[in-house]
Order: C-alpha cells, then structure tokens, then sequence
C-alpha cells in the first residue's frame, strides 16, 4: 500500500471507528483490545481461533445497515461489493463460508451474549447491556 | 432424460439438501451447520459463421447452467462441502458432481481435504462456472477452454493452508495427489492427426499425479502472483506435465489477471496458452472489460498439419456488464477468434471443409446473458 494510501485508510479508520460503531464481545472474554488487521482476518476467516485456542464466531450486521458498510470500510479496507466478491470465491471453491448476518443490533448483541467465542459491531450510539462489552481495535 | 445409475444415486443423495430452507444453527461445539448456495447462467450467442462458445451462425439460445453449493460443518474442524452441476447445451442435457469432499482444519496453516476437490490451478480452475466472478461469461478460453490443460477437480487427498509473513507479505499453499480428468474439444487435433473421431469431447484420465500451487500476497493492497504444478501419467505410459504463472490486481473498480500455462504430454504434444484482462468498474453498476489470449498446440509427428489454424486459438474480447448487484449480472460481449481449435464448423462437417478448403478461420461472436449467484 502506498503511503498516501495508509494514510487515507488511517483517516477513514479513525474517523469510522470512533462515529459510527464500536465492536463487542462476550463479557466472559478476556480480551481487551484487538489489532484491527486481526479483526480484519477473524471476520475474513483467515483467523479462526481467539489467543487461548477457542474458536473465534464472529457476526455481521445485515447488508444495508450503516454500520456494516463503515465496518466494512475501517476494518476490512473494503467497499461491500469487493466483499461479497471475496466471499464467493471462498464459498464456491468449498473454502469458507461467511459470519452470520443478523438483521438487528439487537440480534448481533443477543448472539454475542449467548456465545463466549463471538466478536461482533454494533452502532456507536447503541446501548450494550449487560454480558457484552466493548473491545478496542488498535492501528 | 434417463440418468445413468450412478448419477440418480447422487442426485437421491443431495434432493433433502436442495429441496428444504437453509438451516444455520449457531456453531457451538459438536453441532451442525448447513448452508445452501448457489449459481447459475444463460446465455445467447451468435456468430458470423462458426460455431463458438454459446453462438452459432443462426443464434443460440439453449445454454443454461445451474449449480447448488451445500456446506455442512460437524464441530469446529470438520466440514463437508458437495456441489453437483447441472447444464442444457446444443448436446442435451449435462449433470455432473462438480466436487464432493471432507476437510479436517489442524490450524489456520493446515487443512487436509479427501474426496473429489475443485483443483487448485490458477486463478479460476475452483470457481470454474461461477460467473458473478469474472468480467466475460466465460473464463479466458486460450487457458481454461477445453484444450486439456486444467480440469475441475481432482480425486484424492490435499492439504492446504496459508501463513501470513513479515512486511505485510502471505502465502497461500495447496499441495495435492491422486487423480484427475480432462474434457478436451478432441475434433481439431483429430483432423490435424488425420483421425476419425467419435466423440466430440474426448476425457484424457491422469493418475499417480501430483501437484502444488502457491499463491503469494503482496504488502500492495490487492496485488498477489503465484505459480501452479501438477504431473501424472496419462494412458499406459506417457507423462502429462503442467505448470501455470498467474498475477492478479484487484483494487477498488479494476480488476486486473494475466496467466500463462505450458503443457507437456511426452511423445504427444506440447501447449501453450496465455491470457491478459482488465475490468474497470463505473460507479456501481456498471463495468467494462477487454480480453485478449492465445493458445498454441503442437502435435508429436505432425511437422505441417493441413490447416495450421486448427491448432492454434487466439481471441480479443470486450464486455460491457450491468450489475444489478453484486449477485446478478448482464453481460454484453464482442470476440473475434483467429484460429480453429476451438471456433469452427459443426464437428461433423470440419475434415470435409479441410479437404475443401473451406474452413473459415475466423470467428466473430456477439453473446449476450445473465450470471446470477446467491
């Protein structure tokens, strides 16, 4: 990536992380922060086990929400279309399949809470509850 | 349609997969998940003369293709993934396993797969069909046409897995042994040899094989290149040897390939195929693209064949495509062919129009379809 590139992709990070979601997990998991490129390959599946060897369940968001596209853009450096385009080159050639898609906030929390394993994202402005909480994501 | 035996024990076998909801529990451990997806095509052609692809001189419209993709996982390493293949061309009716096999995940670095797997060579050889994922309807012809080159999948075990490196770099890794077949357009290299044919589409069988591809990831944000090998023995004792060199761009709107492949089968014959393309994506719908590519054969104890075109293949391509959305797709294409090896006239009329000097070796074909995923 050119310098001018990290640059910009720095700036957009920073400015999608912190106004438009937050990601969580379950309150049990002793992760505090994470390194954004070890987001980006949990959600890709090219990382499939948290630190302590359990196998990581990561949820998305459905595909119009807004916070799936910021997610998209801070996290996997990808607009929505090059996504799908990756997932179905994993799908058909028998690699991988994609996280679940979860039609609410509420949903993408309700899953969280009932697995240990699971890391979702949320809208920044959403209220957690409790037996999920926030994970920072570091540059 | 009668299904040979084999084929309805197949079809009995997946029916439960295709004809209930997909079924997704949440993956705890000892439990199973199901996932269905899948793809399809149609497309019309029409050509200047030749047959070619989709299209013949009078216009094509009986080429449909549909596929189901189920992925069943039990706990947290094993997964079982099968997709059979169903088609309608010119030649009737077409139902085939594209693959069906089990994979064992040791870690992110290594997965042992058994079964009949989709063959890592190249770009496109495990999404062969899947046509939401390439600019043209086809893949590039003069490397994944019917030329026996590449085939669709192998029976027998591999592994397979991916490390990522300093500065940003990656490797992904495939190594596989066992079993393959090949579906090659047999008429052009039959009349070049001066032989009778039966069959119009010839399955050349390679075993004892082996092979391996490694895909390199780049710290430039989608830029990756890799090679691919495999060899075997073909028949009683002929050695069939190939190797392939691919590189790939994809960023934002463009989306750039290019891969070459040679092919050795000893005391037999010797091919050569290469291709270039680029796509660029306007706004979110549409997409332009341009293809060129060329493939040469050359045949054991044919110095000077008749009509030198029937061994050689070379096309230029543009597509203008229309995404709905990144599942479905329009497609508009211009190709114009020099060469016979794949662009020519009906099969039982190509030695006669050799002998007459008739054969036209150049092809112009507009296609037209929709390519649709899920």
């Amino acid at each position: 990536m050119s310098a001018l590139g990290a640059l910009v992709l720095t700036a957009s990070l920073a400015a999608a992380t912190a106004a438009d979601f937050k990601m969580v997990v379950n309150s049990a998991n002793p992760v505090t922060a994470l390194p954004r490129d070890t987001v980006n390959r949990m959600f890709l599946r090219k990382t499939t086990t948290w630190p302590n060897g359990q196998t990581v369940a990561p949820v998305d968001q459905h595909t119009n929400a807004p916070s799936r596209r910021a997610f998209s853009k801070a996290i996997l450096g990808k607009e929505p279309a090059e996504i799908a385009a990756y997932w179905n080159q994993q799908i058909f050639s028998g690699r991988a399949l994609p996280p679940p898609a979860k039609p609410s906030e509420n949903e993408v929390l309700a899953y969280v809470r009932d697995n240990p394993n699971a890391i979702g994202y949320v809208a920044a402005d959403t209220k957690i509850g409790e037996g999920v909480k926030i994970v920072a994501v570091l540059d | 349609m009668t299904l040979p035996r084999r084929l309805r024990h197949v079809a009995a076998l997946l029916l439960p997969f295709v004809s209930v909801p997909v079924v997704s529990v949440n993956a705890q451990q000892g439990a199973s998940d199901v996932e269905l997806h899948g793809f399809g095509n149609w497309a019309y052609g029409r050509t200047n003369g030749n047959q070619y692809l989709s299209g013949d001189e009078s216009g094509r419209y009986d080429h449909a293709a549909f596929s189901v993709n189920v992925a069943a996982s039990a706990g947290d390493r094993l997964r079982v993934v099968a997709q059979p293949f169903f088609e309608d061309g010119p030649e009737g009716t077409e139902i085939a396993l594209d693959y069906a096999f089990a994979e064992w995940k040791f870690s992110d670095k290594l997965e042992l797969r058994a079964g009949k797997v989709p063959l890592p060579f190249g770009i496109s050889t495990e999404v062969f069909d899947v046509g939401t994922l390439r600019p043209f309807l086809e893949l590039p012809q003069a490397v994944y046409g019917p030329v026996g080159i590449v085939g669709e999948s192998y029976t027998g075990v591999g592994l397979t897995g991916s490390f990522d490196l300093k500065g940003g770099w990656g490797l992904a890794y495939d190594v596989f042994g066992g079993g393959q077949q090949l579906e090659e357009f047999f008429p052009p290299e039959a009349v070049a040899l001066g032989e009778d044919f039966d069959e119009i589409t010839r399955v050349e069988k390679t075993r004892d094989m082996l092979g391996a591809r490694l895909v390199l990831a780049t710290p430039f944000e989608g830029l990756s290149a890799g090679g691919s090998f495999y060899t075997g023995i073909e028949s009683a004792i002929s050695r069939r040897s190939a190797f392939g060199l691919q590189a790939e761009y994809r960023t934002g709107p463009w989306s750039l390939r290019s891969e070459y492949v040679h092919e050795v089968v000893r005391d037999d014959i010797k091919a050569t195929g290469f291709y270039g393309e680029a796509a660029y994506r306007i706004g979110p719908h549409w997409q332009v693209a341009a293809q060129h590519g060329r493939f040469t054969l050359e045949l054991a104890g044919v110095a000077e064949p008749a009509a030198p075109s029937l061994l050689e293949h070379e096309e230029t391509a543009m597509s203008l495509n229309y995404w709905w959305n990144h599942n479905f797709v329009f497609k508009l294409s211009f190709h114009h062919v020099d060469g016979n090896r794949l662009a020519g006239p009906d099969p039982s009329e190509l030695a006669g129009a050799v002998a007459s000097g008739r054969l036209e070796p150049t092809t112009n074909l507009v296609a037209f379809g929709a390519q649709f995923s899920f």
